[in-house]
């Protein structure tokens, strides 16, 4: 197969055993690769109803047919599994280096079922496999396992594995890979550290077979040639400021979520930003395999108390943990954001349940008893401290490890939590930005902003600019713009670079660019309408596991503060974002019925009638 | 007329003062497009221009006491 190596790991924790088969062709062709092989996989093997901690949840780690070829950005893979925070399906995506040894050792997929009865970790090696025991590595950070790892299995071997938050299973844990690089959203990590697996370790020399060399490079070089004009009298603003700069555009449109969403605007928002960063902490720019733009952040901070070096923050830390949280003081960030690194936790769900719990206690609904501290907006200390106390789940810690909604819920105000579906909202607020709160509330997984982000053409430009107050002409946009990201997912690609470089700047995005690229990697020679199908497939898929897990249409939804408390200040002042009259167009558009489900029809034409039938 | 400027992300080489914001006097009825070519940015590659928090375009007249927010399209370079 070309595009893939072909083969999928199997990897039985309660019996220890690892085995190989090969991927099929027809499932690699109908659901691309990544996400759309990880949604394939759970339909077919995970009981959409099961406990997402137990040992019959599934765990799917699934690159792309471009991850690892040398397309601009195919660095990236998808860990897919049942949802510990939400019980929804998840899908946490990340690049780094990782993917790619992954495919460089010969494997496309690894599919973990069962649990471990000790812990243990998966080293690949050029074409072999195997468990090995990892309670010596139990308790270690992020940072500790990946150095001991490398040092036990070969230097040059690039891992991902679960932190200490991991392994007392809090529900927005992460999987760290090449050390900084998160697979964040749903509580992956808790998953892993629910069957005992603490790390998978990569090695090898293997080249991704290509269909079409000659076609793929000149490709690969024409998109070379063209990023290095477009850059030729500045860097790109990502490689100079990093992700963080985008909290110049939300401020500016009133949407930079700020201390649980009760305003729009920080007034402390040029001491958190990406220029903030790049003048006090970065050390350089560091890029992901086969990236041309290098976004991510290698920074230290010195600041007494807030001593640390890594990876970041990116825009979305920066908002959890900055403007919700009502802290402009980036050091702080910076230092919440390493630890969450080292201890393997989701940064966005750990600020914004932080941010949530200010709320609470300003309000003196949480006794300090609990708290064990006093607790209000801006206190910088407190970011860092409480996700400490998280990890380890000490404390008020082992509250705030359950997530906003039930923090919110235990004491009674379950309308404060900033949620979808039970998972945090990304740093947009939707009353400012119509469109991602349809996005929100009809993402697959909850609250994200990475399964059809609305912010690139709402706010940014990019492909294209529109209003991000109207809310009529969204739902056919929000539908294009998820089947999207679920094609740039399933390719193994980057959607920062995707968005700008790859799809066509018209009203009805097309996946032009990556049809090209697909097509000289794998041979599949898709057209356009065939790729957006295999996009739709992957959504409605998706879909079919929530209806299947008991969730329904009223599950759509966005807290009361989002739809009826109109922005208080700000260029949004006096909006709610219209979920309601969005909806209905929304299910019409996607070809689903009244309950928000697809239709027999719908998923006859997508050719997935199987899903009908469990 | 008065209008206070923000130059965001990689604008601020445009700024009169060296300060990402500065205030501006400029005439009466005066056009974003006017702005632009008064500050020498470039109307290509297409900028995000915000008037009060509003998308606005190039041929929109700006109002005494505007705030008009400048930054480049952000996504993958």
């Amino acid at each position: 197969m070309h595009g893939w190596r072909g083969n999928l790991l199997r990897v039985n924790l309660t019996r220890g055993t690892v085995t190989q088969e090969p991927l099929d062709p027809e499932v690699a062709r109908a659901y691309l690769g990544g996400r759309g092989l990880g949604i394939h996989y759970s339909l077919k093997e995970v009981d959409p109803t099961c406990d997402p901690l137990g040992a019959e949840n599934v765990l799917i780690m699934s690159a792309g047919p471009l991850t690892g070829t040398g397309a601009p950005t195919g660095a990236r893979y998808m860990i897919t599994t049942k949802a510990p925070l939400t019980g929804s399906i998840t899908c946490a995506n990340s690049g780094g280096h990782f993917p790619a040894a992954l495919k460089k050792a010969g494997y496309d997929a690894i599919i973990c079922s069962g649990r471990s009865p000790e812990p243990v970790y998966l080293w690949i090696n050029q074409g072999q496999a195997e468990l090995r025991p990892a309670s010596h590595l139990w308790g270690k950070t992020t940072h500790e396992t990946d150095e001991a790892l490398r040092k036990e299995t070969d230097p040059g071997a690039r891992t991902t594995c679960i932190g200490p938050a991991g392994e007392h299973q809090v529900l927005f844990a992460s999987v760290m890979n090449d050390r900084d690089r998160a697979a964040g959203r749903g509580g992956v990590g808790a998953v892993m550290g629910a069957k005992n697996l603490k790390a998978v370790a990569a090695k090898g020399h293997g080249k991704v077979p290509i269909y079409d060399e000659s076609a793929f490079k000149r490709l690969v070089s024409g998109l070379q040639k063209s990023f290095k004009e477009t850059s030729k009298d500045q860097p790109p603003p990502l490689r100079t400021y990093g992700t963080a700069v985008t909290a110049a555009a939300t401020q500016n449109y009133g949407v930079f979520p700020t201390r649980n969403f009760q305003s729009g605007t920080f007034e402390g928002w040029n001491r958190i930003d990406g220029h903030a960063l790049t003048e006090r902490f970065l050390r350089r720019p560091k890029a992901c395999f086969s990236c041309p733009i290098a976004c991510g952040r290698d920074t230290k901070v010195d600041e007494p108390g807030f001593e640390g070096q890594g990876e970041g923050p990116e825009y979305e830390t920066v908002y959890a943990f900055g403007s919700d949280c009502g802290v402009d003081n980036l050091a702080a960030v910076a230092k919440a954001n390493y630890l969450c690194n080292e201890l393997g936790l989701d940064t966005i769900t750990m600020g914004a349940t932080i941010a949530c719990a200010m709320e609470l206690a300003e309000q003196g609904v949480i006794p300090v008893s609990d708290l064990g501290r006093s607790l209000k907006f801006g206190d910088a200390q407190a970011i860092v401290d409480l996700t400490r106390l998280t990890a380890f789940r000490q404390g008020f810690g082992d509250v705030l490890a359950q997530g906003s909604l039930r923090l919110a819920q235990r004491y009674g105000y379950p309308e404060l939590a900033m949620v979808s579906k039970g998972m945090e909202f990304a740093g947009y607020d939707p009353r400012g930005e119509q469109g991602m709160g349809l996005a929100y509330a009809t993402s697959p997984i909850g609250a994200s902003h990475m399964r059809g982000d609305p912010a690139y053409i709402e706010l940014l430009g990019v492909p294209m600019l529109m209003d991000p107050l109207s809310w009529r002409d969204k739902p056919q946009l929000i539908k294009d713009w998820q089947d999207t990201f679920c094609i740039i997912d399933a390719a193994g690609l980057c959607v920062f670079y995707s968005v700008r470089n790859l799809v066509t700047p018209t009203r009805d995005i097309r996946p032009q660019g990556i049809m090209e690229l697909l097509n000289a990697a794998t041979g599949a020679d898709y057209t356009l309408d065939e790729l957006c199908r295999a996009g739709e497939r992957i959504f409605n898929a998706e879909r079919i596991f929530l209806q299947r897990a008991g969730f329904t249409r009223d599950q759509d939804s966005l807290p009361p503060r989002i739809i009826s408390e109109p922005m208080p200040e700000g260029p949004a002042k006096g909006m709610v974002c219209h979920l309601e009259e969005m909806i209905e167009e929304y299910y019409r558009v996607r070809g689903w019925d009244q309950s928000g489900f697809p239709t027999p029809e719908k998923l006859a034409e997508l050719g997935c009638m199987t899903f009908s039938c469990p | 007329m008065k209008v206070k400027v923000c130059l965001l992300v990689n604008l601020k080489k445009h700024s009169p003062t060296g300060e990402s914001e500065f205030c501006l006097s400029i005439e009466d009825g005066a056009t974003v497009e006017k702005l632009f070519e008064r500050l020498d940015i470039p109307t290509e590659p297409m900028n995000v221009v915000l008037v009060d928090g509003r998308q606005a375009c190039l041929d929109d007249k700006l109002r005494d006491g505007n705030l008009i927010a400048i930054f480049p399209p952000v996504a993958g370079g």
